[in-house]
């Protein structure tokens, strides 16, 4: 295949992820605890629609939800392939590493300390959280390449070991600390970090937006670079690339896309180990194409399993974060016995 | 050989009064502190109308025990395990057997919702068994499955599976309150008729593990030493895995899901 033709194939590839996220949209907006046509779905939307049930159920329950969803999806899944990209590890998940419980820890903490953050839930304060969350993502990283290293290098199972380790000391801490709360904040936290998206708000989107804004362009224009870092350490010198920097550079930007979206959903585990690989079958291991792509496929992943969890255990919910799990956990054990 | 048991004796000897130690002011402080003496007496004249006795007698001594013979289980199965698999990240929490109990614990609530405390107990027995079963089963399976690292991570990993599959079965049955209740309301409240039921599993789940302990050393020095010694591997293999899953099952079954020590 020459170079165009990799192209046209993103696009294409590009234009009907991009309609069967809209389809899924579509399911997720007209269905629920009562029906809504499509009709007046648009009517709604356009303002045409006097009903103000419908309002309301639109745009205060489900839009949100929707496009909670939806980013919260797309910044996983391109963290994700920056993460195995940086990594060189096809096993390389921002949950399994522990980065989601590290924000999560950070954010809990904030909580604790500013208690009126959780009962106003004005924007400021969701901004506030998303911030503290990249604190502790960093955090999580530089400790987890410090104890994964051995002799200089990087052990690709050793990282996902120390990641499960770094993961369950952290949602412990995380657990004493939300134990030390009162019940009523508690039982917001739980909500919160077992990966939903049914409280979704306007804030959360607010807070969402400009990291996504900020950071995915950042990291689909230096995507060219993720192609170089594959090549071994010694060509990626001789081609004039600045390792480690470019390396911080991508890592901090990843990092920062997954805190926010733990900030808003909590952990949402799974997407970013398979979006990415799902993308490298559909377009090539360039990155510029997969990235993109594997953004899109985490949309997908994050609207499916809400709309499942939501509609299948109705009157209950199940968190969005436990069906892809229930999904996930296959893929992974497959990839694990390809991996050598 | 002299020294080490000497050695030998001397650890336990040491082990054993730091632990009356740990009992005595695990028994004596509590939200309300009891002093020693009444301590005593609780022992040599119960007195069911005092107090401070009847404390003693249905919360603290269960709870001392409970955590004594969990601790015990969790640290004689972690050690088989580890010989066993030669592999020092196995432990009993990290191969799916907690999670096994959750997923069949989940499964009964549902379809037997009748079953007696005791009936359940046996099932989460069971439960344990399958956990640790699907993973090295699947461990088996996998090129180099059987390393510490890969076996760690499979475990873990299908622990997390088992857990989304027992919770979203809860939350479509609408039991997941049961469950938690289950689960969570343990150490603190330990049933003494529970400790006394699960004696003689635990007897039968530590004679089985003092029986292999030896094949166990032999073993851990690789499978084709132990032939050379005379040693049947499968069988002893499948002792050390019954004796395992008989004293995890029951820790589990006692206490939830904290499984720590091992």
């Amino acid at each position: 295949m020459n170079k165009r033709n990799y192209r046209s194939r993103f696009i294409l590839t590009f234009f009907l992820s991009a309609c069967l996220a809209i389809f899924v949209m579509y399911l997720s907006v007209t269905n629920g605890t009562f029906d809504i046509t499509a009709l007046e779905v648009i009517r709604t939307l356009l303002g045409l629609d006097s009903a103000s049930d419908h309002t309301l159920v639109i745009f205060e329950f489900r839009l949100p939800r929707i496009l909670i969803g939806a980013m919260v999806g797309f910044a996983l899944g391109i963290a994700g392939t920056v993460l195995q990209g940086l990594t060189r590890n096809p096993l390389a998940d921002p949950g399994i590493l522990g980065i989601h419980a590290a924000a999560g820890l950070s954010i809990v903490i904030y909580m604790f300390v500013v208690k009126e953050a959780i009962k106003s839930a004005g924007w400021l304060s969701v901004l506030n959280m998303t911030f503290f969350g990249w604190i502790g993502g960093v955090a999580a990283t530089a400790f987890l390449i410090l104890f994964s290293r051995q002799q200089g290098r990087v052990n690709p199972r050793m990282l996902i070991l120390v990641g499960i380790a770094l993961n369950s000391g952290f949602s412990a801490l995380t657990l004493y600390i939300s134990l030390k709360m009162n019940p009523q904040d508690f039982e917001m936290a739980t909500v919160w970090m077992s990966g939903s998206i049914y409280s979704a708000s306007w804030a959360q989107i607010t807070a969402i937006l400009p990291w996504i804004i900020c950071f995915v362009p950042i990291l689909i224009w230096r995507s060219s670079i993720l192609n170089v870092l594959q090549l071994d350490e010694i060509s990626t010198m001789g081609i004039g690339v600045n390792l480690e920097r470019e390396r911080r550079i991508l890592l901090i930007c990843s990092v920062a896309l997954v805190s926010a979206s733990v900030a808003v959903s909590g952990s949402i585990g799974f997407v970013g180990l398979i979006a990415p690989h799902i993308a490298r079958r559909l377009v090539s291991i360039h990155y510029q194409y997969s990235l993109p792509i594997s953004g899109m496929i985490g949309m997908l992943m994050v609207l499916t399993g809400d709309f499942i969890g939501k509609t299948i255990f109705s009157p209950a919910e199940l968190p969005a974060g436990i069906v892809i799990a229930i999904i996930g956990v296959p893929y992974f054990v497959y990839l694990l016995a390809r991996s050598r | 050989m002299r020294s080490i048991i000497k050695k030998y004796a001397i650890i336990i000897l040491i082990v054993l009064i730091l632990l009356v130690i740990t009992m005595a002011v695990s028994i004596v402080y509590g939200s309300k502190s009891i002093i020693l003496s009444t301590v005593w007496e609780a022992f040599i004249r119960y007195d069911t109308e005092d107090m401070d006795h009847l404390i003693i007698h249905t919360s603290r001594l269960p709870r001392v025990l409970g955590a004594l013979l969990i601790g015990a289980f969790m640290a004689v199965s972690g050690a088989l395990m580890q010989g066993m698999t030669r592999n020092y990240l196995a432990s009993p929490s990290i191969m799916g057997v907690a999670d096994g109990s959750v997923f069949v614990i989940t499964l009964c609530m549902i379809f037997l919702p009748d079953a007696a405390p005791m009936t359940l107990i046996l099932y989460s027995l069971a439960g344990s068994a399958l956990g640790a079963l699907l993973v090295f089963s699947i461990a088996r399976l996998l090129p180099d499955g059987m390393t510490p690292l890969t076996l760690a991570i499979l475990g873990t990993i299908l622990g997390t599976f088992l857990n989304g599959i027992s919770q979203a079965m809860a939350t479509y049955f609408q039991i997941s309150q049961n469950m938690s209740f289950w689960y969570n309301a343990r150490l603190h409240q330990m049933d003494p008729t529970l400790i006394k039921w699960t004696v003689p599993f635990a007897i039968a789940g530590l004679f089985l593990a003092i029986y292999v302990s030896k094949a166990i050393t032999a073993i851990s020095f690789g499978d084709e030493v132990a032939q050379g010694l005379g040693i049947k591997i499968t069988a002893m293999k499948s002792l050390t895995i019954l004796s395992v899953v008989i004293l995890t099952g029951i820790s589990v079954a006692m206490q939830g899901k904290l499984l720590l020590s091992a």
